[in-house]
């Protein structure tokens, strides 16, 4: 009676090295960068997210901020920024489009910040 | 496939067995840096008129990050002089009438700041608050008149601020005001750095308006990273690399308002009652104190670059100094890589 293998060692060998090259690709994939996140948090809480790679054309969207204040925010690939604001100082308005994670635009009266964060970021942003 | 023919099956067989065992390894390491790493816990909140957000990492980061958020929110309760009642208030209220007892954390921030204001020379004044109550930055502000500001100086003097045991302390003259404006924000770093020390908390970063505190070391020993703001743009000057301390930047751009054509900023020389006019548009602080690298960023804005190098070494305190002509001084002890444009590093002075 002759013995069947399942596998011969030499499919063996190709599995082996599938199972390397799926554990490269695996890894390859954890530690490559991610793309720019937008995040809105009003009163420290996110209430809008947006992955910059992902947006096709430039999407604006209104906020409510704290105190019932309206702000506009656009997102785009190239960046992200509020565009209009009903608060009193418009400080907000002035500090321009984001481009790099770790930026950030911050609503005072309205409790508002857009920020940016992904790969590449500093650990804060000092100003 | 010729190759495969020449392999034995016993070395096909072992190099399977590698191949797949090397395989298993790094979908393991796949894995872990995934959902292994610890990546921290943040939390925003709101005190002390900014912004502060914390990230921590730790088994008590959770605990850590109430304990920080309720370290800042007291002491604004304590140094604000705006909320009836706290230590600041209280001792304005009292200003030449004898001493008082304050909270020992009120007591530590002002002998904190007392000591740049004495080494200084008066270039940043606790007892400012006469004067920016006038220019009123914080709210509708404008030009006061001469004869209004004349009167105003008169009751500045940071020598009339005494401190002594027991968290006692005194305003000497009558009208005495302070305002911890230029120093609260880096003293809210302190506070929420100190909150940390009892909790099992591995590393952490906390920023309190635009002062940022750095807890603990990062994984690998690298330096925590901290992105400065370009004064002329939305974007990065650039990236300060630091392992302690606290970083704190007073700025011409940060507060300012147009009036008649001209601009005034909100950094204001204690010796004129006007906005400081030494050439500088932003200085930028390191020190292990976060209440003295916010107050030695206001003084040295006040002197300029060259008298704020002798009070930067007493204090064992880094700096970065932007002039109106978009050069950028960095002291020696500094690690900085500039990526701002238009922008020209420019040696110390001799």
């Amino acid at each position: 009676m002759t013995t069947r293998k399942f596998f011969h060692p030499k499919d063996l060998l190709f599995f082996g090295a599938l199972a390397f090259a799926a554990g490269v690709l695996a890894l390859a994939l954890a530690l490559s960068p991610r793309g720019a996140t937008a995040l809105v948090e009003v009163e420290g809480q996110v209430v809008l997210t947006r992955e910059l790679a992902s947006l096709s054309a430039p999407e604006e969207v209104t906020v409510t901020g704290a105190n019932g204040m309206e702000l506009t925010c656009v997102f785009s690939q190239e960046g992200v920024a509020i565009t209009a604001s009903s608060c009193p100082d418009q400080t907000c308005v002035r500090t321009g489009t984001l481009t790099r994670a770790g930026e950030a635009a911050i609503c005072l009266p309205a409790r508002t910040v857009l920020r940016l964060t992904g790969s590449g970021w500093a650990d804060a942003q000092a100003y | 496939m010729k190759v495969l023919s020449r392999i034995s099956d016993r070395a096909a067989k072992r190099a399977a067995l590698v191949l797949g065992g090397l395989g298993l390894l790094l979908v393991g390491a796949a894995l872990f840096v995934t959902f292994g790493i610890d990546r921290g816990a943040q939390v925003t909140t709101y005190s002390m008129g900014a912004y502060v957000q914390q990230t921590v990492y730790g088994p008590d980061r959770d605990e850590a990050l109430q304990a920080g958020a309720a370290a800042v929110s007291e002491l604004d309760g304590l140094l604000s002089w705006r909320i009836q009642g706290s230590d600041i208030d209280r001792l304005n209220e009292s200003a030449g009438q004898g001493e008082i007892t304050l909270d020992p954390r009120t007591w530590q921030v002002l002998s904190d700041a007392q000591a740049v204001c004495q080494a200084s020379q008066g270039a940043i004044d606790l007892t400012i608050g006469p004067v920016s109550r006038l220019w009123d930055f914080g709210g509708d502000p404008a030009v006061p008149e001469e004869n209004e500001l004349a009167a105003a100086l008169e009751r500045v003097d940071y020598t009339g601020l005494l401190l002594g045991e027991d968290c006692a302390a005194a305003l000497r003259k009558e009208g005495a005001v302070l305002d911890l404006g230029a120093v609260g924000k880096g003293a809210g770093c302190d506070a929420a750095l100190a909150a940390y020390e009892s909790l099992d908390v591995d590393r952490a970063v906390v920023a309190v308006g635009g002062s940022v505190g750095v807890y603990g070391e990062k994984p690998f020993g690298k330096p925590w990273e901290i992105n400065l703001r370009d004064p002329k743009s939305s974007g990065s000057l650039g990236v300060l690399r630091m392992k302690t301390g606290v970083v704190s930047t007073s700025g011409s751009y940060e507060r300012n308002f147009t009036q008649n054509g001209v601009t005034y900023h909100h950094l204001l020389d204690p010796a004129t009652g006007s906005p400081a006019d030494s050439g500088l548009v932003s200085v930028t602080v390191v020190c292990e104190n976060g209440a003295q690298s916010d107050a030695l960023a206001t003084a040295c804005f006040v002197l300029g670059l060259e008298r704020s190098l002798p009070l930067l070494e007493e204090f064992h305190a880094q700096g970065l100094f932007i002039d109106e002509e978009d050069r950028i001084t960095v002291t020696g002890g500094l690690d900085f890589t500039l990526t701002g444009e238009g922008y020209t590093l420019s040696p110390l002075p001799d």
